[in-house]
């Protein structure tokens, strides 16, 4: 809204520095730094500069000493750059989806996991591990079986009229229930040697499991949610306010709750199936980009999928240098936001319900 | 498009085998401020909620300018009529101008843009009811008077010329109401129809243009305060007897 205020008039300076201070500027700029730290960041060092040289040099604009190119072209290209894009996605699809919840539920802790899509997509890669399922197998069926955990939450709000957003909160409960049962029992009869490991490894979260040509297949896919998420900004205000009001105000409620838990649940099973379990983010991430740009969600989806890839960038790169053994990133995300979310805390609680 | 006259006619509505409206015959229009009085659970909510299509009644029909409701699109009739619910507290911390904003969305639609003709009418709306200063204030950091006249805002900002209230009164103090009432009744001078649910007669009496007691499911009387609220309407209404109550409180 703001922006459209903004008419044709001269930029003077300080126009110039508030539109340059507008987060539609320093959010992407960010993001890119970000990607480019991640991609030179790492055991094997390189200067940032060299990126883009080697990017120029790839396409044949410049010149590099042909063994550098080579070496820089298989970390960069072949070992980096699936994991650093698996963040972005992940990332921003997270945290996305997590704002959604939280309007959709009227509701500032609600997250992506609510709905039981993670406790589902968890007990599918249980599953495909323990059935000795192909990699893309494990994969396929924890995003199925994330959907089908929402599906089924969702089928026993649908049995009991009344209050659809608390009855979708007790399905979604009760489904996290069982699936959470259920993955105990394919770890119980999982083998201890081969099987259990590989199981809880998997529910750590890792960006690094995927290759470039299993990241490229699912990049449109999020990407897509991600940005029909952010077109529903207007809808999930008016959601936000209650659905008498956003009926009153000519919005079908109804369908609209269902479309946007749909895009965040689909989005959020497939980060599941590209990296494991990631927890926090789609919770906290929100709450920072609400603290910065206000409540709007035209503003806070998109803000919130940018500073979610951030984040998962950074988490990622401490991840695999902070150690000599790479740290799964799903302990790395809890550790590093339970700080930030103490941090919000004070600032965020002041627009909560009493 | 300026719509006349919101309407129910014959409406009656079930909750289970309880009866919740009998048959109301109920409308109102511009230039009326109309009060709706009731007891507890004497069918005003669900009256309301009817008028503005919430809910479908279970026979009867609710027509807008005489069309029925089921032929208005939702849009379209957001844009005749507006929905002021009780002030409440939104859950996250909006700006005052972005939830008036919010009454653009029936005329701009889901997904089209706000433009600054929109921004205008938010601001319009916010100066017309006084309170352009809060416009950057966090709505949760609002009084209850305060949330109260930022509703009204957004409906005013929605464009359209009927508003139906809930409750615009409670939990507001002696003064916060008289003010309220204020606004309502230079709204209606400048050709707005108010209706509101409440549960002050003495308010109602002092600026209604017109009264409805439901009683029961069924519209016991509807005309002019003076004519309504006689101590025979207040004890069917509230099932207490007026002259009692002001002889009790004459010293001994």
């Amino acid at each position: 809204m703001t922006a459209s205020v903004s008419m044709a008039a001269p930029l003077s300076p300080a126009r110039l520095l508030r539109r340059l201070a507008d987060w539609r500027i320093t959010l992407p700029l960010a993001l890119a730094g970000s990607v480019l730290a991640a991609l030179s960041l790492g055991k094997f060092a390189m200067a940032p500069g060299e990126i883009p040289k080697l990017f120029c040099a790839m396409a044949g604009a410049c010149t590099m000493a042909p063994e550098r190119m080579a070496t820089l072209a298989n970390v960069v290209i072949d070992i980096r750059l699936p994991r650093v894009a698996a963040a972005v996605l992940v990332g921003a699809a997270l945290a996305s989806s997590g704002a959604a919840f939280q309007a959709v539920f009227r509701n500032p802790l609600a997250s992506p996991s609510l709905l039981g899509v993670l406790a589902g997509a968890s007990f599918g890669a249980a599953l495909g591990i323990v059935l000795g399922a192909p990699w893309g197998g494990v994969q396929a069926l924890a995003f199925v079986m994330g959907l089908a955990a929402v599906a089924f939450g969702g089928t026993i709000a649908a049995l009991f009229r009344g209050a659809p957003v608390v009855m979708l909160v007790l399905g979604g409960m009760i489904s996290t229930a069982l699936f959470a049962a259920l993955l105990s029992i394919v770890k119980f009869v999982a083998d201890p040697v081969n099987q259990l490991p590989n199981i809880v490894y998997w529910l750590m979260g890792n960006l690094g499991q995927s290759d470039l040509a299993q990241v490229t297949a699912l990049a449109p896919l999020m990407l897509g949610g991600v940005v029909a998420l952010c077109a529903l900004g207007r809808g999930l205000d008016l959601l936000a306010m209650g659905d008498d009001e956003a009926r009153s105000l000519g919005v079908p409620a109804s369908a609209l709750r269902f479309g946007a838990l749909a895009l965040a649940t689909f989005v959020s099973a497939l980060t599941v199936s590209l990296a494991g379990m990631i927890g926090w983010v789609g919770l906290i991430v929100p709450h920072v980009a609400r603290l910065a740009l206000g409540a709007g969600n035209s503003r806070l989806i998109p803000a919130s999928a940018m500073l979610g890839a951030i984040f998962l960038l950074a988490a990622d790169v401490l991840a695999r240098t902070v150690a000599d053994v790479e740290i799964p990133i799903g302990i790395v995300t809890e550790l590093l936001g339970i700080p930030v979310f103490l941090a919000v805390l004070g600032r965020v609680r002041r627009g909560w319900n009493e | 498009m300026n719509s006349e006259r919101l309407c129910a006619d014959a409406v009656a509505f079930w909750r289970g085998s309880r009866k919740i409206l009998d048959g109301v015959d109920f409308g109102f229009g511009r230039g009326e401020l109309v009060s709706l009085l009731g007891g507890n659970g004497a069918g005003k909510t669900t009256l309301l909620r009817i008028l503005l299509g919430l809910l479908a009644p279970h026979s009867g029909v609710v027509t807008l300018d005489g069309v029925p409701l089921q032929q208005l699109g939702r849009r379209a009739y957001a844009q005749d009529v507006a929905y002021v619910p009780q002030s409440h507290v939104a859950p996250f911390p909006y700006r005052a101008r972005e939830i008036v904003a919010l009454g653009r969305a029936p005329a701009v639609g889901l997904f089209g843009r706000m433009g600054a003709r929109d921004a205008e009418a938010a601001e319009a709306a916010l100066a017309m009811l006084r309170i352009g200063h809060l416009a950057e204030r966090d709505y949760t950091t609002l009084s209850g008077g305060e949330r109260q006249l930022v509703m009204i805002a957004r409906a005013l900002a929605q464009g359209a010329k009927l508003l139906v209230l809930d409750e615009p009164m409670a939990g507001l103090d002696y003064g916060h109401q008289l003010r309220l009432l204020g606004h309502l009744q230079r709204l209606v001078d400048e050709g707005f129809g108010v209706l509101m649910t409440t549960h002050h007669p003495d308010q109602a009496r002092l600026a209604s243009t017109r009264i409805a007691a439901l009683v029961e499911g069924r519209i016991a009387c509807d005309g002019p305060p003076g004519e309504v609220l006689t101590p025979h309407t207040i004890r069917r209404l509230y099932g207490i007897d007026p002259m009692m109550i002001l002889q009790s409180e004459r010293p001994g």
